[in-house]
């Protein structure tokens, strides 16, 4: 009974440590050679993955604390990645039932669809309570990077569900 | 009839389950909007904590990169190396020609400010310092420096690079700090431009070529000018080498001499000018 009790939280709690790992060497790649960095963090896949294929795996409490272990560590205001992906979570989640029975192609476009949303809604936010804008080559690097490495967090994350067990 | 109202209720709470995420969404919200006005002090030490811990570990994860990249690049100079010699050769002819040209000009600045008893108005402490790593990020531009209190960096201090300005420090910890670059959003710098001195605000960005704004209603300022720092508000000196002008569709932007750290290392200048930044030294003497 407690193995199975461990094995259940070894399953809760693995997704979100390797994510929480994942994101600290984003940011110190990033960090150590000044490169540009992306509006939303890469973790914004594995949201959107998990939230589509296994929603239990990573649910929203740990969303929010993945943004906030982010803020922190790309010394952004801290909410601002929390606030990006849990609206990706939302919006993934709402059209679950859907996409999970479409293509890989088909998934990725909704995928970059709905990046594009959250980052316009941070633009607006960033517009409306800080009276900040940016560069637009800023918003179109971050878009890019993150939407062309997709395909490999997916595989990412699809190798971490599988590896986690059961919830 | 209890199933059915089972199932209807199993329904709703499903549907609501897809909404879960926008509560929590809007506490995010509310978290960000109020953290960025009203800049908490727990906030701000947990961060400062942070960076005294995590920086050198970040350092530390990313520096097998960093070897990767270094071994290509010598393999890279290995192959230029006789055109590299043919251009240095080229250059150090030139340069023996300007090191006499140099040497007089010295002599005669020391002579001339014998004769007037010239006594320079500030003093200055350089040090070079490590850098950790650089946020290149839509919020700020800044560098992290290996070096804090510890080893005698202050608030204010000026980063030199290549005898240009670079930056400022604006946060000092145990043993790092962070320093401001010039193309962050909040840099603020007061300039001299061209010739005849206009005076301007050099305004940061977050693009690799800052803004000229506060000129003079009539100013005769042309692409290519001079930038260097005015001294006003004694947070810089007069005279440090910034860029030079360049004009876009009617916008004055400066070209930075010195836009990215691609170098290990950079000169920390200590000026203590008792400006706008209340510096340690400073207090010390106002206390004496």
């Amino acid at each position: 009974m407690q193995k199975v009790l461990a094995q259940k939280y070894v399953a809760l709690l693995m997704p979100f440590l390797v994510l929480m790992l994942f994101s600290f060497l984003e940011s110190a790649f990033l960090f150590q050679f000044g490169l540009p960095y992306p509006l939303v963090s890469l973790l914004f896949c594995f949201v959107f993955y998990f939230s589509i294929f296994n929603p239990q795996k990573l649910n929203l409490i740990f969303v929010f604390l993945l943004g906030i272990a982010s803020d922190f560590f790309m010394a952004y205001p801290l909410g601002f990645q929390s606030f990006a992906l849990l609206m990706g979570a939302f919006l993934a989640g709402f059209n679950r039932r859907v996409v999970i029975q479409l293509s890989f192609q088909k998934q990725w476009a909704v995928f970059l669809v709905t990046l594009l949303g959250v980052l316009v809604l941070n633009l607006l936010l960033l517009r409306v309570f800080l009276d900040r804008t940016i560069p637009f080559s800023s918003f179109l690097t971050g878009f890019i990077f993150v939407g062309v490495m997709y395909p490999f967090c997916a595989a990412l994350s699809a190798f971490i569900n599988q590896k986690t067990g059961v919830v | 009839m209890a199933s059915n109202k089972f199932f209807r209720l199993q329904r709703i709470k499903q549907q609501l389950k897809r909404f879960v995420a926008l509560p929590m969404a809007f506490v995010s919200l509310v978290l960000f909007v109020y953290l960025s006005y009203t800049s908490h002090p727990l906030i701000y030490e947990a961060r400062r904590a942070i960076y005294d811990s995590f920086m050198p570990l970040m350092h530390m994860v990313s520096s097998p990169f960093e070897t990767a990249i270094h071994q290509v690049s010598f393999i890279k100079n290995y192959v230029n190396v006789y055109d590299e010699n043919e251009r240095l050769r080229a250059e150090n002819e030139r340069l023996k020609g300007w090191q006499h040209t140099a040497y007089k000009l010295a002599l005669e600045q020391k002579e001339l400010l014998d004769i007037l008893n010239y006594k320079p108005v500030f003093e200055a402490q350089t040090k070079l310092v490590r850098i950790l790593g650089e946020y290149n990020s839509p919020f700020s531009h800044s560098i992290v420096l290996e070096g804090g209190s510890q080893t005698g960096i202050y608030k204010g201090d000026v980063l030199m690079h290549h005898n240009a300005l670079f930056g400022r420090v604006i946060e000092v910890n145990l043993k790092t700090s962070r320093a401001l670059k010039l193309t962050d959003y909040y840099s603020r710098v007061p300039v001299f431009v061209g010739e005849r001195k206009t005076p301007a605000i050099l305004v940061g960005d977050n693009t690799a070529m800052p803004l000229l704004t506060a000129l003079p209603e009539e100013h005769f300022i042309k692409e290519g000018d001079k930038v260097i720092t005015s001294g006003v508000a004694g947070v810089y000196p007069e005279g440090l080498m910034i860029g030079s002008v360049k004009i876009q569709e009617g916008v004055f932007q400066v070209s930075l001499m010195e836009t990215s750290s691609n170098n290990s290392f950079v000169q920390v200048v200590h000026f203590d000018l008792g400006g706008l930044i209340e510096t340690p030294l400073k207090q010390v003497k106002e206390e004496r």
